[in-house]
């Protein structure tokens, strides 16, 4: 279980990537990803395609990292690439109503 | 300057006892020496076991360590002594002439905290020495949070259990299993009563577990029982609950929840699923799983306002309804595999023998995750076949069937001395508790007697002017009054006697009388501004009643209540 993030000041867009398990022991990492780092007018992705599990602490991570885009004012928020078991999960909490998912 | 600033380290003096350990005079007593100079009190042994014997018999701070002794070597000494320190940190140091790599790891490996080499010069000795206190003062802080944390942990985990246990209803109806991963469940289950009999329930799962999850929960279990108890609805509570969340949690933290409101008369179920499994009815009869109701709404806490999409659907006889935490499907065994959906459904196609369908999934979890660390909480409500009870009829009137039927006085007279130590409401309260007043009727009762009692005190026994408490100054002015005349009071009394008809009228009847000098009732009923402040408790009893009656001159209130439910 890993997290590596990159900024890519040409396309605009501020990648995170999370590999394995997305739960609460990425917590802090999750968080260094985004925090100090100027996103205003940038795309957020976050890529669940090499995560294969996530729990509840992961659904609030990711509210966490919305409301942190709407205050930076960065430009969009998207989830990519969720395995059909964190979908699942993403649907059963009604998030897809919340976030936009990109397959 | 900067040597200066490195060896005024040196200055400060340690303190403690020093064990030496050496099968050499000449050493023990030249490391002695050296301890006893910079502040040590010294002790020695010749070999391991002796040191071990030693340190059994008295405190020891530090411990230097030789390698080779007859006896008992140095590592086994290291090995029994660190053992006899427990939860203590008493650093023991090798000291040796060996450099060989192995020798050296073998000391760690024993359990020996640092290695010193012969010749031993003070500087580095005495370094070593204060730097293992600092470890030490680290150690004993971190031990003593730890205790801190366990101790504030248990009680709050005791308010927490007071504040959220399951009330009778939960009891009495029906079936729970909660299984935490930590001191405190990130997973909540409340059931009460409407006014009307209904059963309202609801299983919430907090994100994450443990304390920061817990923390939620009070507000929760408030607003639930407290609305339930006054007859609100799902919807109604539901939006309460969210409403408050969203205010109390921050942003990531929020409950996932199934409620359910079940209604015996209607024979109804009203669901709401916001980030649940599915709600399961199995029915007994159909030998099928009649319905899953997915989340179809958003957990709470994380929008002002919530789209709850809640469902109503007929209640059938032979339905078991069985609301589950997602631990329950992502529990883990051993080999990290799930336990799954599939083998959920096929617990409840296996439950003969078992009293109900959570039991039976137990049963089948425990045999599957086989002592595997539990990760997260396991929640399992069920709802058995209700409609098919004996008694079903009668709890479908559970309200009005288990109101006494006959009829009882309650008398209580107070005289001066127990007017002083005695306050008589809360023993009213539990009296017609263990009456099966219902709930409602007697927060109701509660109300009126408070009042009635207040009033025949502090005006008719103590004299007090209501008018007083026209002004913010004047109401803490009663009070001190209040206060210095009861102690003062010489003489008085106060009589309360309630009257129970259960059968026709089902009506109590409630009087107070006072050995006061009474009162004017034509001023109470004034509409002068200053007076209705003041006179507002007998307003409020007269529109919670069907009548009052001011007799005896203002000495004898009567009032007559009749029973909601």
């Amino acid at each position: 279980m890993s997290i590596s993030s990159q900024l890519n000041q040409d396309l605009g867009q501020l990648i995170i990537c999370i590999t394995g398990r997305f739960d609460y022991s990425l917590h802090r990492d999750f968080r260094a990803c985004y925090e100090n780092i100027s996103v205003e007018g940038v795309q957020l992705i976050l890529d669940l395609s090499a995560a294969d599990y996530m729990d509840s602490s992961a659904l609030g991570m990711m509210l966490l990292l919305k409301e942190h885009a709407e205050k930076s004012q960065a430009l969009a928020l998207t989830i990519r690439k969720p395995s059909p078991a964190i979908l699942k999960i993403l649907e059963i909490a009604n998030f897809d109503k919340l976030l936009k998912i990109e397959n | 300057m900067h040597e200066d600033l490195t060896f005024s380290f040196l200055n400060k003096a340690v303190k403690g006892t020093a064990l030496v350990v050496d099968d050499t005079r000449i050493n023990r007593l030249l490391l002695g020496k050296i301890l006893g100079d910079i502040g040590y009190q010294v002790v020695h042994a010749e070999n391991g076991e002796e040191a071990v014997e030693v340190f059994k018999q008295q405190p020891v701070d530090i411990v230097f360590m030789d390698i080779l002794m007859p006896v008992m070597d140095g590592y086994q000494a290291t090995t029994e002594i660190k053992k006899l320190c427990g939860s203590k940190f008493v650093p023991v140091l090798f000291v040796t002439a060996q450099n060989e790599v192995d020798a050296l790891v073998k000391c760690i490996a024993s359990g020996g905290d640092d290695i010193l080499f012969k010749p031993v010069h003070q500087a580095v000795l005495k370094a070593k020495a204060l730097g293992f206190e600092r470890t030490k003062a680290i150690y004993n802080e971190i031990s003593r949070l730890h205790n801190q944390l366990q101790e504030e942990e248990e009680l709050a985990e005791r308010v927490f259990s007071s504040a959220v246990a399951n009330s009778y209803c939960a009891d009495r109806e029906l079936l729970v299993s909660l299984n935490s991963a930590s001191t405190f469940s990130g997973d909540v289950v409340l059931a009460e009563y409407r006014p009307n009999g209904d059963i309202h329930l609801l299983l919430g799962d907090f994100t994450g577990h443990g304390l920061r999850a817990a923390i939620g929960a009070m507000p929760v279990a408030d607003i639930f029982r407290g609305m339930t108890r006054k007859g609100y609805t799902a919807d109604a509570i539901l939006r309460q609950i969210n409403k408050r969340l969203h205010r109390l949690l921050p942003t990531g933290m929020f409950m996932a929840g199934t409620f359910v409101e079940a209604s015996l008369q209607q024979k109804s179920l009203t669901v709401w699923n916001g980030g649940m499994p599915e709600l399961l009815i199995y029915n007994t009869q159909q030998q099928a799983m009649r319905e899953r109701l997915l989340s179809e709404s958003l957990p709470l806490g994380i929008q002002t306002t919530v789209e709850l999409n809640l469902k109503t659907i007929p209640w059938l006889p032979n339905d078991h309804i069985v609301l589950l935490s997602d631990g329950v499907t992502e529990a883990v065994n051993v080999e990290g595999e799930m336990f799954g959906e599939q083998r959920l459904e096929a617990a409840f196609n296996s439950r003969s023998g078992q009293p109900s369908f959570i039991a039976c999934i137990q049963q089948q979890l425990e045999r599957f995750c086989n002592g595997a660390e539990q990760l997260d909480d396991i929640s399992m409500v069920e709802i058995p076949d209700l409609l098919n009870r004996p008694n079903a009829e009668a709890a479908s009137t559970f309200a009005g069937s288990n109101q006494p039927r006959g009829k009882w006085r309650w008398q209580l007279c107070l005289d001066v001395n127990s007017l002083q130590q005695f306050t008589p409401i809360p023993l009213l309260m539990t009296t017609l508790q263990e009456l099966s007043v219902h709930q409602t009727d007697r927060n109701i009762l509660f109300t009126i007697v408070s009042e009635l009692f207040n009033n025949a005190f502090e005006h008719g026994v103590l004299g007090l002017e209501s008018s007083i408490k026209t002004s913010a100054e004047g109401f803490e002015e009663y009070y001190r009054q209040r206060k210095r005349r009861a102690k003062q009071l010489s003489e008085g009394w106060v009589n309360i006697t309630i009257d129970f008809d259960g059968q026709a009228s089902r009506q109590f009847t409630i009087e107070v009388s006072d050995s006061g000098k009474g009162f004017d009732l034509s001023k109470t009923t004034t509409n002068d501004p200053a007076q209705q402040y003041s006179g507002r408790g007998l307003k409020l009893v007269e529109s919670l009643c069907e009548s009052l009656d001011v007799l005896d001159k203002g000495t004898k209130v009567s009032v007559i209540y009749r029973c909601q439910h």
